[in-house]
């Protein structure tokens, strides 16, 4: 288990920089994930940390030793990739010992070795099967215990959930935490899925053309996110995006300024110190309040739907003509004209071009 | 809501069934032109053969009525010590144009899956041998292999050995044809050995590699186990040609001297086309048939084995 | 009064050796969402082949707004399919593929009510302003939302969708379920919606026809389907979390849950058919599952094996035995992986189910119903 640090990282394709100068502290045994769009640099980041790719500058380190220059066999990292991760002409327990028998591990000592590993991934019943015939889910976890069979400083995965039919990933997820928790090997996972990082992560990092946008927690990044799309990445039923117009005697919704919203004094005069009328209001769809009466910050809505979606009720209001999301107790009663309420403590407000107002 | 009525009302209702022709008559239509080609030019003549071989006449003197042999073209032939040493001597040569194709062509192959400058012209060039004319090729060695002023021997003798009887003497003259035969074929193995190489996964690659493997441990545990699909097919294709070798021997040793180096496909000639005896000669032609075919079934077995497992 | 507008009898199919259906009646009424969920393999896309006319049936029959169509040729049946891969016609532009369906012979229409019809698709569905774009020159999205504009602008009876979102990423697919659910609002669109994603299809149906192996298990609303699972796999793949379910043993008039140390008796379960000694799975919805971090009288103790942030909630797995539970808590609760938890299951809310077939075993007929 290693601490790892990315310090100024860049790595350049002709003039486009696919990551651009990102700095990063790993701590050891910690589960991070690397989230963003496609395109994002995330993989790129993932492949400079195993030497697959070689960075234009910066550095990275390894408990504090570079290894920037270092050829991936001699950073005794791990990976696990996307699409073919073992090798399809050995059996599970060829693959789980390849590692092993490349750097000439004696055979009693791999014996054991593998020994152990099965009963930690519980994948005796298939060590001696090939992996074709094998469901994606085991194959992924014999995948992973040939990856961490050799004690690696730094397991890498390189979007390892996204080939697995839907219906398994959440099963593998599940084990993946419980599995990075138990064995504590600092663990780097890349995906584009916000679901599959919040439940994975300690921390997430998450990245847009090159750059980090925000690390933090999954709860830092839901409750608290940085900017627009942060806010907008985060989260299904997705954050709900309302424009507002400041005038002199407060927030307005842009399209029917009969309807008025409350914010925190510490957004308003940031609002008026960049010299904005225009900002943007989120709120997500669960903390959208049914309110019984009129008063203040209370808008009236006309219900579109609703839909019992697992245990929770799902309604789209129309506000000013908007579609705004709303996830409500199985047991709410809806009429089709409603009063909503926004409470301003779990409002966000941003900027037209994106950034956060007000404190964080 | 319901869907409005004038909508509806607008689209024609069609007719219930559709008729098409089947479809099994369909694939019996388009096949029927390659069938027939098949029939005239591969079914005839086969059987031809098959019913000559239990004959025995020349094609010479359709005058004399053939004789019904029944297996005695076969028995004669396995009788025959000196088919036996015909055979004995194209499987030697077999083994060895192989073996130095294969050697050569893997270890070309290896070298190109770097991208180094000019790789790519190389490559080009390497296949070149392919492209001749196997008469010319066989023309071509036998000037080189020749024993007064052959390169051949010109090259040996800068290393202080005395000029060697390459065409002359049958156990130099068959690695003498097979240098000539892999000369030409070995583009093909690398050809087909590079398509295999290339077509690993690059995530397996840089599997190996995060696992520490040196590119030797990993060509040979990963890179070439993986490629042996592609390599029994290149395999298979080469022991058939082999076996099958004539304009090489005709131009380099005539299959002199006396018949010494005459392979079996060689020696079929000979009686066909120089003896004119035809039912022997068909009788011949079944035989290297069934050991080809045999060899064949082995490989495609083995193969159909591996491919379950990748 | 909405009349049923495809009802389905007796569906079998077989491919070779497999037995893709079973067996499958269905019956859709006019404007609803019926949301057909079940794992890959179930048979979901057979099933809406054979609807749409692109199998034959071996049995069954099938009839859409009252007339039978079993035997009639997919070009004639008034249906519309939305398949996983859209199956985009690659030579033509956007209009041209939109308006493709009303150019076939069968449809003829004069060019005027062509443009009307795609206009008006193509706003619905937003892309209006790709219509002179070729199919490789728009996004995955795009090319969902210009299969169903060609899906719809015949304003078919019946509208098929097999998994149409899965291809897409997150914040595509919630966009594009929020119009297929105000396009169905506007039109009164019937459809019918095959997923293996239990939320997507939670969000759009109405009703839910649970598949698995051929045969259809349940079909019904969330609610009913709640207060009334038929069988363990309706279980399994209702719900998120879905419902856990926990191999138990009876033994002289109690059933203990395997490593849960309160045995319940028997008669609370009022469930008849139990053999003595026999196994039996018990089913038990998340949400009446009791869970706390500190002991409390009839709580088991048990420890936390994984957690799962999901934003404005948390699910945690907890272990005992060879039985696991998986149950949604508070963001509020600080809880690790390895901490000691403690659980409450309650006889009262438990589901029984038989632990060979799955199938839900009822309260015997000398008791009353459930509550």
């Amino acid at each position: 288990m290693a601490k790892v640090e990315l310090d100024r990282l860049t790595v350049q394709f002709g003039d486009v920089a696919a990551v651009d100068g990102i700095s990063l502290v790993l701590n050891q045994g910690e589960f991070i994930v690397l989230l963003g769009p496609s395109g994002c640099g995330k993989t790129t980041a993932l492949r400079s940390i195993a030497g697959l790719q070689h960075a234009s500058s910066g550095e990275i380190r390894f408990d504090g030793k570079p290894v920037t220059g270092l050829s991936p066999a001699k950073r005794n990292v791990a990976m696990v990739f996307q699409f073919v991760s073992l090798y399809p002409h050995l059996t599970v327990r060829q693959n789980v010992a390849f590692p092993l028998r490349a750097k000439g591990v004696s055979s009693h000592e791999i014996g054991k070795k593998i020994e152990w590993i099965a009963k930690v991934f519980a994948i005796g019943d298939i060590l001696d099967r090939y992996p074709v015939g094998l469901p994606p889910g085991s194959r992924q976890k014999a995948a992973l215990a040939r990856a961490v069979v050799r004690d690696p400083d730094v397991l890498l995965l390189d979007e390892p959930l996204s080939a697995v039919d839907e219906q398994y990933r959440e099963e593998m997820r599940w084990e993946l935490r419980h599995l990075q928790k138990e064995l504590g090997i600092t663990t780097v996972h890349v995906t584009h899925d916000q679901r599959e990082a919040m439940s994975l992560a300690d921390r997430v990092v998450l990245m847009r053309a090159g750059r980090i946008v925000q690390v933090g927690p999954p709860a830092a990044l839901f409750n608290d996110p940085a900017d627009r799309f942060a806010a907008f990445f985060i989260g299904s039923p997705g954050m709900n995006f309302i424009d507002l117009t400041l005038a002199t005697d407060g927030l307005h919704v842009a399209a029917d300024q009969t309807l008025r919203v409350s914010a925190p004094n510490s957004v308003l005069e940031c609002a008026r110190a960049a010299g904005l009328n225009q900002i943007v209001l989120g709120i997500r769809p669960h903390m959208v309040e049914l309110a019984s009466e009129e008063g203040r910050g209370v808008l009236s809505a006309k219900l579109l739907d609703a839909a019992l979606v697992g245990r929770d009720l799902q309604a789209q209001f129309a506000l000013a003509g908007q579609a705004i999301n709303v996830v409500l107790p199985p047991e709410a009663e809806l009429r089709d004209e409603r009063r909503l309420r926004l409470p301003p403590a779990h409002c966000l407000f941003f900027a037209p071009d994106g950034t956060r107002l007000g404190e964080r | 809501m319901s869907i409005p009525q004038d909508e509806t009302a607008r689209v024609k209702r069609a007719p219930k069934q559709a008729r098409t022709l089947p479809d099994s008559w369909l694939c019996g239509l388009f096949l029927a032109p390659s069938g027939l080609i098949l029939a005239l030019m591969v079914f005839y003549p086969f059987f031809s053969l098959i019913y000559y071989s239990t004959l025995q006449f020349s094609m010479m003197r359709p005058r004399i009525e053939p004789v019904d042999v029944g297996l005695g073209n076969y028995v004669d032939l396995l009788n025959d010590n000196e088919i036996w040493q015909r055979f004995a001597f194209t499987g030697k040569f077999v083994l060895a144009t192989v073996l130095i194709q294969f050697t050569i062509g893997l270890a070309v192959a290896y070298a190109f899956q770097r991208n180094f400058k000019g790789r790519d012209f190389l490559f080009t060039l390497a296949l070149l041998p392919m492209m001749l004319c196997p008469i010319v090729v066989g023309f071509l060695w036998r000037y080189m292999f020749n024993s007064e002023w052959g390169v051949v021997n010109w090259l040996v003798s800068l290393v202080g050995i005395a000029k060697i009887d390459w065409l002359g003497r049958s156990e130099n003259a068959l690695w003498a044809v097979a240098v000539a035969d892999a000369w030409t074929w070995t583009p093909f193995v690398i050809l087909l050995a590079t398509a295999a190489f290339r077509g690993i996964p690059k995530d397996i690659k840089e599997s190996a590699e995060i696992d520490g493997a040196s590119p030797m441990f990993t060509f040979f545990r990963v890179t070439l186990p993986m490629s042996l699909p592609i390599l029994m097919i290149a395999l298979l294709l080469r022991l058939i040609d082999a076996f099958k070798q004539y304009d090489l021997f005709l131009a380099m040793t005539g299959g002199g001297p006396a018949s010494e180096t005459q392979t079996a496909a060689f020696a079929l000639g000979k009686i066909a086309f120089g003896y004119f005896h035809t039912g022997e000669a068909s009788a011949l032609a079944v035989i290297l048939l069934i050991v080809i075919m045999g060899l064949s079934m082995i490989f495609v077995r083995y193969l159909t084995r591996l491919s379950n497992r990748v | 009064m909405s009349q049923i507008m495809l009802a389905v009898q007796g569906l079998k199919k077989r491919f070779g050796s497999k037995l893709a259906l079973d067996g499958i009646d269905v019956a859709v009424m006019e404007g609803e969402v019926l949301g057909l969920l079940g794992p890959t393999g179930a048979g979901k896309t057979t099933t809406l082949r054979c609807i749409s006319g692109l199998h034959k049936p071996d049995a069954g029959k099938i009839w859409l707004a009252g007339e039978e169509v079993t035997r009639d040729s997919p070009m004639v049946r008034d249906i519309a399919v939305v398949f996983e891969g859209f199956n985009l016609l690659p030579t033509l532009s956007v209009y041209d593929n939109i308006a493709f369906p009303l150019r076939s012979p069968h449809y003829r229409e004069d060019e005027t009510e062509v443009q009307l019809r795609v206009m008006r698709a193509a706003a619905d569905l937003r892309i209006d302003h790709l219509l002179n774009r070729r199919t490789d020159q728009i996004s995955g999205g795009e090319g969902q939302r210009v299969a169903v504009a060609r899906a719809l602008v015949r304003r078919p009876k019946l509208f098929l969708l097999d998994e149409p979102l899965s291809a897409l990423d997150l914040k595509l697919r919630e966009a594009l379920q929020s119009e297929l659910r105000d396009m169905h609002r506007r039109r009164g669109q019937t459809l019918v919606y095959a997923s293996h994603d239990f939320l997507s299809t939670a969000a759009i149906a109405s009703r839910i026809a649970v598949i698995d192996m051929g045969r259809l298990l349940q079909i019904g609303t969330l609610a009913e389907i709640y207060a009334d699972p038929l069988h363990r796999r309706v279980g399994e793949l209702v719900g998120s979390p879905s419902m856990a379910l926990l191999e138990a043993k009876v033994r002289d008039q109690t059933v203990t849950i395997d490593g849960y140390p309160i045995p319940w008796r028997l008669s609370t379960l009022r469930v008849a058919g139990l053999v003595n000694g026999g196994s039996v799975t018990i089913g038990l919805w998340p949400e009446d599952i009791g869970f706390s971090t500190q002991s409390a009288p009839d709580f088991a103790s048990a420890t936390l094996w994984a957690t799962d942030f999901r934003g404005k909630d948390q699910a945690v797995e907890v272990r005992f035995g060879m039985n696991r539970v998986r149950k949604v808590v508070p963001t509020d609760f600080r809880l690790a992986q390895g901490d000691p938890c403690f659980l409450h299951l309650d006889p009262a809310k438990a589901f029984v189910f038989a632990s060979s077939s799955g199938s839900r075993l009822r309260p015997g007929p000398d008791r009353c119903g459930r509550e």
